[in-house]
């Protein structure tokens, strides 16, 4: 007997079609995954080039993909997390093996590079890292990110250099403790009067001659995570100088993480059907009560 | 006639050289050190040695025409290092034309002030002087490392305490308003490794940490080696990879302070014919509360 096809039957099959075709159709793996990103970013005028970080960096680059997370740092915990949620391509903005450069070659006698190790093997995990190629896009998602998290986008001008925030007229410790609120972490070190008056604030990247143009143009500089040994020394003395100037410093994490966060928004979709979510890394530093 | 040297009085390159018989040779591929700032044939009034050449303490040099200043780091902020080829490029540059920079520069010139800073050459000398010195000043006793043991790390066993009561502990001894922790503040343990300074790269950090019995860390701060922080990254996968321990920060300069006291006391003997003065640096950072 033929069975027979009711119009609500034919449109649930019709509807099913293409999920079933998918289902029959093998997995991307993270190479096609990469192949179709790189396909992206040239769409959007960022072609593959030269870069010392983005590549393929634990795993096996031809590993089915059930899922994408990304994230700022691949820690452990965020590959625990990453397959609990089912998810064994984690695409990362830093190093998978902590030293920028990625020495993992010195790094293979250590124990917890080696757990690492062993913990995607047996979970059929891998991790790609872009980092170069995220902060070629314009505007540079990183900065839009962090912009976005502090809810200074109306105040935010990329165009120059350095880029710059003109908010609202406010304390030093006013602007620390909204930060503090933003970012959700207590893990923002100042060097400056709490009183200072702050309009400008430059946004950069790690160390002093990177810090140095927001110093030199805004009221303030926010950056990740600096060598304390000359940025804070040199405001230190430029504030015994009479110059009013401070330095807001946040984990590196808190600078950067968020522009990962709209990662997963920019992937979806190019990848339909391919669960992908972003991953915090979160601060890396919780900082207790003190009693004075 | 008082920037010419009588045959029988110091210069600060007379001083360089006892430095040298001291500590032995300094090293060479070590950016930035010695004697770096100032005329070297300037006869030495007086000696201060400090943390950080700051604006404050070159002005109480020249007031106190105590003209030869030995710090741990580099008064135009050129930090430099056997293993830092990273965060000091393009400073150097950069500075050229600073106002701050050309402040300092002024106030050396008048004062006829010269600075000659032993970082990486006191390490070399003492390689645990200065993670001694932190480990002392927080009440601890550093367990005796073996003579070939030229890690900058000590061990310390410690009476049981969270990482919460050692960043306490560190607020009050070390007078600083920031320690952060790395880690759960509330776990409690029992033998710490302390580092001055930065911890080590990740590869010298995982050595330290072989000893399992060790659930505590305090250092200055995170690596600032390559990319800034790879210690930090690091040290977060020990805790992820199940490890119960916990880093505490105390802050770079902080951490290399009560070292620098402790050299000051060395260079004495060094110097025994002049004054030599510990000028403490404090702490400029804060965390709003």
């Amino acid at each position: 007997m033929t069975p027979r096809i009711s119009r609500r039957n034919f449109a649930l099959a019709a509807s099913l079609a293409p999920l079933a075709a998918r289902a029959q159709s093998p997995a991307l793996t993270a190479n096609q995954v990469v192949e179709r990103i790189q396909q992206k970013l040239a769409a959007e005028g960022v072609n593959w080039g030269p870069s010392n970080f983005d590549r393929f960096h634990l795993g096996d680059p031809d590993t089915p993909v059930t899922g994408i997370a990304t994230t700022f740092e691949p820690t452990f915990d965020v590959l625990k997390r990453a397959l609990a949620a089912h998810k064994n391509m984690v695409i990362s903005h830093e190093s998978t093996w902590w030293d920028g450069f990625d020495p993992v070659q010195v790094m293979l006698s250590d124990p917890v590079c080696q757990a690492k190790i062993k913990f995607a093997d047996a979970n059929k995990m891998v991790v790609w890292r872009i980092h170069d190629h995220w902060h070629r896009r314009r505007p540079d998602p990183i900065f839009v990110g962090l912009a976005a998290k502090l809810a200074w986008q109306a105040y935010y001008n990329m165009d120059t250099r350095p880029r710059r925030y003109t908010i609202p007229d406010a304390s030093l410790e006013d602007v620390a403790r909204h930060i503090q609120e933003r970012l959700g972490t207590r893990n923002v070190v100042v060097v400056g009067d709490p009183a200072q008056r702050i309009r400008t604030v430059g946004d950069c990247a790690h160390i002093l001659s990177s810090v140095l143009p927001a110093l030199r143009s805004c009221d303030a500089a926010l950056v990740g995570e600096t060598p304390e040994h000359d940025t804070f020394e040199y405001v230190r003395d430029a504030l015994a100088l009479g110059q009013k100037k401070a330095v807001l410093m946040i984990s590196h994490e808190g600078l950067e993480e968020w522009g990962m966060e709209t990662c997963a928004e920019w992937l979806k979709p190019a990848f339909p059907g391919l669960p992908i979510e972003w991953i915090s890394t979160g601060d890396p530093f919780e900082v207790p009560a003190i009693h004075s | 006639m008082d920037n010419v040297a009588l045959h029988n009085e110091l210069t600060g390159r007379t001083a360089e050289l006892m430095l040298q018989a001291a500590l032995g040779d300094p090293i060479y591929t070590a950016r930035y050190e010695g004697l770096c700032v100032g005329n070297g044939n300037t006869v030495v009034q007086g000696i201060g040695v400090c943390y950080a050449p700051t604006l404050e303490i070159l002005r109480r040099a020249a007031d106190q025409k105590k003209n030869l200043i030995l710090s741990r780091e580099h008064p135009y902020y050129l930090h430099g290092g056997l293993h830092y080829s990273y965060g000091s490029d393009g400073l150097e540059a950069a500075m050229k034309d600073d106002a701050v920079v050309r402040a300092k520069r002024e106030i050396v010139q008048s004062g006829r002030l010269m600075v000659c800073r032993l970082s990486t050459w006191w390490d070399e000398f003492r390689p645990k002087a200065q993670s001694q010195a932190l480990a002392k000043a927080l009440g601890f006793t550093p367990i005796a490392a073996a003579p070939t043991d030229r890690a900058r790390g000590v061990v310390c066993n410690i009476p049981r305490a969270s990482m919460t009561d050692l960043g306490q502990t560190a607020a009050t001894r070390l007078k600083i308003t920031r320690p952060r922790v790395i880690g759960d503040p509330k776990i409690s343990v029992s033998r710490v490794a302390v580092l001055a300074g930065e911890t080590d790269p990740s590869p010298a950090l995982g050595r330290l940490l072989a000893d399992p019995k060790i659930d505590g860390v305090i250092a200055g701060g995170g690596s600032t080696v390559d990319e800034v922080d790879g210690a930090i990254g690091y040290f977060r996968d020990v805790v992820g990879s199940g490890r119960r321990i916990a880093l505490l920060a105390v802050g770079f300069g902080p951490s290399h302070d009560p070292g620098v006291a402790e050299m000051a006391r060395y260079l004495r003997d060094v110097f025994p014919q002049q004054t030599v003065d510990y000028w403490p640096t404090s702490d400029p950072a804060w965390i709003p509360k």
